[in-house]
């Protein structure tokens, strides 16, 4: 994945804080990419355990992309939003290519070539991998009843944010960020409940 | 469903989660009305909240925290070669911090094993592969049926280590409680082979040191097998070496987290966690991050367990406390005292428990430190509370009813009475003076709790019934000064109010003896049959003038400082006080008796010289005061009344320190942090001053203030309930109740409380509020009305000048108006000065130079009020409408959303005369969809 300079994605900051929704999407790639290739630098880099931190992975790729002279909080909170989606994405990608590897049958493969799905970073019980899918099916039927709702679950789950962080993204208070947050948990869980 | 419809139930569920589980239903019906629908779901979704809280925590600590990949397992191959040894490798169990579990085939032996292999990182030094080689083969002598056998510590012919184990089937309990809390008996069961698993352990010198759910796998023949022995001290050394976390930190006991030496007791704490967890469905220190964690770990009080679980026996309370101590010193001392007070409670959670007490009866004096859980009542389990809770414990599981009740004295001292009219001074001293005492030896003694003087004073209190009803004292202790020509005596008597007789009297010689305090002190132990510690008599001795006369005057003063509010009797207090120090100037009672007096009269007459006076007295009785915490706590409360926080915390948390049971230091210690925006640290603070005296109101006014001002509505009617249960001709417990309804837009009911609390007293607030209301009905001159009986009633009470300003305004009356704020600018400007961050002031005279024309002005005291912290939403609301007048619209937008995003009632603005041109916005019209019409449609 080729760096993108970081005019481009400090431009895209800009435009999203003016409410270009058409930035945002732009955006997203990069900073998919980035994420991707900051968890595998991680990975290398530690001898021991694997732990995939998404907070300090969305840190790290937040300094490496954006302009730092020229970042202030709102495109800061715009990159998180964005980090956090995609952090979503690579997660669900991971567990769905998992789940059809599985469904191909072939026992010891998926148990050792692990490896080579999803570039490897992420290790996924069978378990966990079926119950972000389902998980992320949840949400896209929660997104349409509140698509604010969604981003929060997005930023706090996936991303790993904290409450003031989440509301910092979704620019609302902390106090909605909570409360939501607490009833979209039990709102998925029982969802969830019914497809397993 | 549509978006406004989540929010409505987002509000809804936040608000009945809040309410204890039983007043749900009610709320509910309330809430719901006639939206079946939307009880139906709210019904739905209360029942699993702990489960899914649990699920997600779970779920993303599996995803987010993982086990390691394959390329972690060796240095030189990307996957373990199939055949290691004579071990077949079959496939991936899973992995934890300390290495990846395979499933393998020993084909010597024809038997599946668990294949453990560890991390690279011990492979390549040398010595802490020894250390683990040894560590690992001591846990492998390990005989036991609880705890997982290991039959091989092996090398694979790269160089890896691993640990060739029995291969169980089953899941961890990790896996188990996913779903929530497990059935008691069931989570007991696990419990006691936990337990009996580490006992055996500890027995050989071998703390586990990770014990967590993830490290308990259950067999499916409901076997207990523990993994993982002493592996976690391997992994504290990898920790070190690669500044990695090694997964959780929540199962950790304190002195782990501080990287101390740990002992076996380490691992009753652990089990603890677990057993709170597997009980409670949620654990019980939690953050958002490790340090969050580890802060709660050190410094916080779980939720209670039996209220997170209602269905638990309370009994079970003890043991979860006693393994969640903070000091090892304080939990259970060995695992076996553990062991066999879980076993009380599974044989008693099958059949009969009183054959169980038996048994364990006649263990209790053999073994030290134990509770008799599950024993219900009898002198044994008393006593054992007695000794074997600590005392925060303690207080903390009788303030909530958990603990037993009659083992706690609680008394008041009544006014004390006199022979000779001329010495009422000298006798409501005293009164003050004797119930110190019996605070200072509350000190020492948990089970004893004193009425403060003022309370029973402002209540009226004279007898005994009185005290039993309003105070639910249990004993009562009266004083009479008796002069008999030159001789004074003092004679005091307990009574019980339930017995018609007298429970003990004494007499002591009058309090110009020079050793008064010390034989009161011991006489009061004496009656109220309780010790006196060394401590506690040193205090005494310390704080006692050079002089009798001194301790004379001081008493009369505090005699007519403690009614304070009859004409002239501060200036009698001043004067006693000041011949008292006159005695003996290193005094420290007397000079902060001085201090305080100095104080009230400042605020009885706004001249700021006296503050200043008093400020300085704080200062000069604040080295003398080193030892004596009610001192301090004076000193505390006049420094932050000036706005001088830092000094007023330090001075709190010395009181604190020295008495870390004296209530009114964490009540004070609660508004200092409140003005810093602390919250946590403010409601922690007040809730600790309510669990140590329940039965006082003004704590628990303290906390619904604090929650009504932040918004949280609910929570603060349930504090305020409290001040009217526990004191119901109290009138600040009707106004309070009645502001927060009217928060809610519970307009009549609010109306009914407000006309409640002027019927037992006039008063200013209520009249304010009740002219707020007029107004915000745009009922103007009823508003003029009330808010002129405000002012009347307290001429002090600027924020009703304002409204009056307001009212007066809109009423048709601009001259009046003008004259009112003028009025309320002159008074507030001094006030400011005595306390440069009081934010009412300065939110006052921000408005009414607005709405006088003079902007600079204005805009001067609002930027500095905003660089204050801003908490009280009518507050903001109020800034955000000064904004309007000022004409900085868009500010005055920003400000209103706010407020209605937190909670703020919308019909507010909605009428405020003041803001019908920005009502046009379309900005705001939306925000008018989005918070008026939703509540309206619920109200439908």
């Amino acid at each position: 994945m080729s760096q993108p300079p970081p005019e481009t994605v400090t431009k895209l900051l800009d435009a999203a804080r003016r409410g270009n929704r058409d930035a945002l999407n732009k955006l997203f790639p990069l900073v998919y990419g980035e994420l991707r290739a900051v968890a595998q630098r991680q990975r290398r880099n530690w001898h021991g355990d694997y732990t995939l931190n998404t907070t300090a992975l969305v840190h790290e790729a937040y300094l490496k992309l954006a302009d730092q002279s020229r970042a202030d909080w709102q495109s800061r909170a715009h990159f998180f939003g964005v980090a956090a989606r995609a952090m979503r994405q690579i997660l669900i990608d991971y567990a769905r290519r998992r789940r059809a590897q599985k469904r191909g049958g072939d026992r010891s493969k998926t148990t050792f070539d692990e490896m080579k799905l999803g570039d490897g970073q992420i290790a996924l019980s069978d378990d966990n991998a079926d119950a972000l899918m389902v998980l992320d099916e949840a949400l896209k039927r929660l997104e349409k009843i509140s698509e604010r709702q969604s981003r929060i679950v997005e930023c706090r789950f996936f991303g790993g944010m904290t409450i003031e962080e989440t509301a910092e993204v979704v620019g609302i208070s902390t106090a909605t960020v909570k409360r939501s947050w607490n009833l979209a948990q039990v709102w998925l869980f029982q969802e969830m409940k019914k497809a397993f | 469903m549509e978006a406004e419809r989540w929010d409505q139930l987002a509000v809804l569920f936040e608000q009945a989660l809040a309410l204890p589980p039983g007043d749900r239903a009610a709320f509910l019906d309330d809430a719901c009305g006639s939206d079946a629908d939307l009880r139906r779901q709210l019904d739905a979704l209360l029942g699993s909240d702990a489960a899914a809280k649990a699920y997600f925590d779970n779920l993303a600590e599996d995803v987010f925290a993982p086990t390691p990949t394959h390329a972690e397992v060796g240095p030189s191959s990307v996957h373990p070669p199939p055949h290691v040894g004579h071990y077949k490798i079959l496939e991936k169990l899973g992995g934890g911090g300390m290495g990846i579990v395979y499933k393998a085939l020993d084909t010597k032996l024809d038997r599946f094993v668990a294949l453990k292999f560890l991390p690279p990182a011990l492979n390549a030094n040398e010595g802490a592969k020894q250390r683990f080689v040894a560590e690992a083969k001591a846990a492998s002598a390990l005989d036991h049926a609880n705890i997982c056998t290991i039959h091989e510590i092996g090398e694979a012919d790269d160089g890896q280590l691993f640990i060739a184990m029995a291969y169980y089937q089953g899941q961890t309990l990790k896996k188990k409680i996913r779903q929530g809390p497990l059935p008691l008996d069931e989570a007991l069961d696990y419990a006691v082979q936990m337990a009996r698993g580490l006992e055996k352990a500890h027995s050989k010198g071998i703390v586990h040191r990770d014990v967590k759910p993830a490290n308990v796998m259950i067999t499916d023949d409901g076997v207990v097998k523990i993994l993982d022995f002493g592996l976690a001290k391997m992994a504290d050394l990898q920790l070190t070496q690669t500044g990695t976390t090694m997964g959780t930190v929540a199962y950790m006991s304190p002195e782990q987290t501080r990287g101390e030496k740990v002992d076996p007791r380490t691992d009753i704490w652990s089990l603890g966690v677990v057993l709170y967890e597997i009980l409670a469905g949620t654990r019980p220190f939690k953050g958002e991050y490790d340090q969050a964690i580890i802060y709660a770990i050190l410094h916080e009080e779980p939720a209670l367990v039996t209220v997170l679980n209602p269905d638990l026996p309370p009994a079970l309370e003890h043991v979860v406390a006693m393994c969640l101590e903070k000091q090892p010193d304080l939990r259970y001392a060995t695992m076996d005292d553990l062991l066999a007070d879980l076993e009380v409670f599974v044989q008693g959670s099958q059949s009969n428990l009183k054959a169980t007490l038996h048994a364990t009866r006649h263990h209790a004096t053999t073994k030290r430190r134990r509770v008799w859980a599950g024993a219900a009542s009898g002198l044994l389990l008393l006593m054992a509370l007695a000794l074997l809770i600590p005392a925060s414990r303690r207080r903390l599981l009788t303030a909530t009813g958990l603990g037993s009740a009659p083992t706690r004295t609680y008394v008041a001292v009544l006014p004390f009475t006199s022979n000779s009219p001329d010495n009422q001074a000298l006798a409501d001293g005293l009164m003050h003076s004797l119930t110190s005492l019996v605070a200072r030896l509350e000190i020492a003694e948990d089970s004893l709790w004193v009425v403060p003087a003022g309370d029973i004073l402002q209540r009226e209190i004279t007898t005994a019934q009185q005290a039993r009803k309003t105070f639910g004292v249990n004993k009562v202790l009266r004083g009479r000064l008796e002069h008999l020509g030159t001789q004074t005596e003092v004679v005091l008597e307990l009574e019980d109010p339930d017995l018609p007789r007298i429970g003990g009297s004494t007499t002591l010689p009058g309090p110009r003896d020079p050793a008064f305090q010390e034989k009161a002190l011991k006489a009061l132990a004496d009656l109220l049959d309780v010790g006196v510690d060394h401590q506690v008599r040193q205090a005494t001795s310390t704080s006692r003038p050079t002089t009798p006369d001194a301790y004379a005057f001081y008493l009369q003063g505090r005699g007519y400082l403690q009614r304070y509010d009859k004409t002239g009797n501060i200036d009698n207090a001043i004067v006693l006080f000041t011949q008292a120090v006159e005695e003996d100037s290193l005094y420290a009672l007397a000079l902060a008796g001085l201090c305080e007096a100095t104080w009230d009269k400042y605020r009885q007459t706004t001249d700021t010289a006296l503050a200043q006076e008093a400020l300085q007295l704080c200062d000069r009785v604040a080295p003398l005061a080193d030892e004596q915490a009610p001192v301090l706590v004076t000193l505390g409360s006049i420094y932050l009344r000036t706005g001088q926080h830092k000094k007023a915390e330090a001075t709190l948390r010395q009181a604190q320190t020295i008495e870390p049971n004296n209530a009114d230091a964490l009540r004070w210690l609660g508004r200092v942090y409140e003005d810093l925006a602390q919250h946590d640290q403010a409601e922690a603070a007040y809730r600790q001053a309510i669990a140590l005296r329940p039965n006082i109101w003004i704590y628990y006014y303290e906390l619904g203030l604090m929650l009504g001002f932040r918004g949280h509505y609910r929570e603060a009617l349930e504090q305020f309930e409290q001040v009217r249960r526990l004191t119901p001709d109290n009138y600040l417990g009707y106004t309070s109740l009645a502001s927060i309804q009217l928060l809610l837009n519970q307009v009549e009911e609010a109306r009914r409380l407000f006309r409640r609390s002027i019927a037992l007293q006039p008063n200013a607030l209520a009249y304010r509020n009740l002219g707020r209301l007029y107004f915000r009905d745009e009922q103007y001159p009823e508003a003029v009305q009330a808010l002129e009986q405000a002012c009347a009633e307290n001429e002090d009470d600027l924020v009703a000048w304002n409204w009056l300003g307001h009212a007066s305004y809109w009423a048709g009356n601009p001259t009046k108006a003008r004259i009112a704020w003028q009025h309320l600018i002159e008074q507030a400007e001094p006030k400011l000065k005595i306390n440069p961050k009081d934010d009412v002031s300065l939110y006052l005279l921000a408005d009414a130079h607005v709405v006088l024309g003079d902007t600079e002005q204005g805009s001067f005291y609002l930027q500095r009020l905003l660089a204050l912290p801003q908490e009280d939403l009518l507050m903001k609301y109020h800034i955000g409408r000064t904004y309007e007048v000022l004409g900085q619209r868009d500010i005055a937008l920003d400000w209103i959303e706010q407020v209605l995003e937190e909670g703020f009632d919308p019909v507010t603005p909605d009428r405020d005369p003041w803001l019908e041109m920005l009502r046009q916005e379309a900005r705001y019209q939306d925000l008018r969809k989005r918070f008026l019409e939703a509540t309206e449609k619920s109200a439908t």
